[in-house]
């Protein structure tokens, strides 16, 4: 996929990945994650619908839990999420 | 002959107060120690990032844990970014957007059961808003109802397709069907929609200098 399809298909689809066609949504992540051009369109893109649509209480409460869990002196250190998924209960 | 004496606009505000200052002087002033500077930047993009993860990822409780990946990664480094790099903002994103993308791809890879995301979640301390993400959010709200109030101002046609794309979840095959128009026509009323409210939120000066919203020039 090219910038320029990338641009028409975020025109027709959003920005959304879910309401992308699924080959087509991965040949659209296999171009933003090596281009930086691609990069910079996406999050241009998602900024108008972020605006657009507004932010919400959610985001808020996610911010205070990162910062919390970040800069509280005595909370644990940040439990990986990637590598070590946390054990189930 | 006395001389002015030059005071620091911000001198007296409160140590708190650091909502008004670009990125890079909070990125700088975190590097020197400053926990709340790091406050400041995680309140000010936590959004943004949280949406552009849960767009690529597709499931919120992953976009969370992306964004606070994005966070960690910060914290834990804090020269990660350097001015001489792209714009603060522009940088943030794009580690959010690789982070997302190298999220998904490990998910596919390797998937796990949802309750074990959501339990991982619900183990997390329940930790109530405090002032300054109530007003982070206060402010998207405001902006969100300034800009819905842009759009019913727009040439109907345009507001149309626009609401039935983003409050509809429509895509322009269905707009197409819905207004008896042609995809050519229905993309060309959403990029001159977007283009219209891009031109007023600009006049408006509704979006400041330190707003992602804001960050490019052909907006």
């Amino acid at each position: 996929m090219t910038i320029m399809e990338l641009e028409r298909n975020i025109e027709r689809y959003g920005v959304d990945f879910a309401r992308w066609p699924s080959a087509l949504a991965e040949q659209a992540l296999d171009l933003i994650r090596v281009s930086e051009d691609a990069q910079d369109i996406y999050s241009r893109e998602t900024a108008f619908d972020e605006a657009f649509l507004g932010g919400r209480g959610d985001a808020a409460d996610l911010a205070a839990r990162i910062a919390d869990t970040l800069l509280d002196p005595l909370a644990a250190p940040p439990v990986p999420t990637v590598a070590g998924r946390r054990p189930p209960r | 002959m006395r001389r002015a004496l030059k005071v620091d606009q911000h001198a007296f505000d409160p140590p708190w107060n650091l909502s008004g200052l670009p990125d890079e002087s909070l990125y700088e002033m975190f590097r020197a120690g400053s926990s709340m500077a790091l406050k400041a930047l995680i309140d000010r993009h936590t959004g943004m990032l949280r949406r552009m993860a849960r767009n690529i990822v597709g499931d919120e409780h992953e976009a969370d844990d992306v964004v606070q990946d994005v966070f960690v990664a910060i914290w834990k480094r804090k020269d990660a970014w350097t001015p001489s790099e792209a714009k603060f903002s522009t940088w943030i994103y794009r580690v959010g957007i690789n982070k997302a993308i190298d999220h998904r791809r490990r998910r596919k890879a390797s998937p796990e059961a949802p309750d074990v995301v959501a339990r991982a979640i619900d183990a997390r301390q329940d930790i109530g808003q405090d002032q300054g993400a109530q007003l982070a959010g206060l402010q998207d709200q405001q902006l969100s109802a300034r800009l819905r109030l842009a759009v019913a101002r727009l040439p109907e046609a345009q507001k149309t397709a626009l609401q039935l794309f983003y409050f509809e979840d429509q895509d322009v095959d269905q707009i197409a069907t819905t207004m008896d128009a042609s995809e050519q026509a229905v993309r060309s009323l959403l990029k001159r929609g977007r283009q219209a409210l891009r031109e007023q939120m600009r006049k408006e000066k509704k979006i400041s200098p330190h707003d992602h919203h804001g960050t490019r020039t052909e907006y």
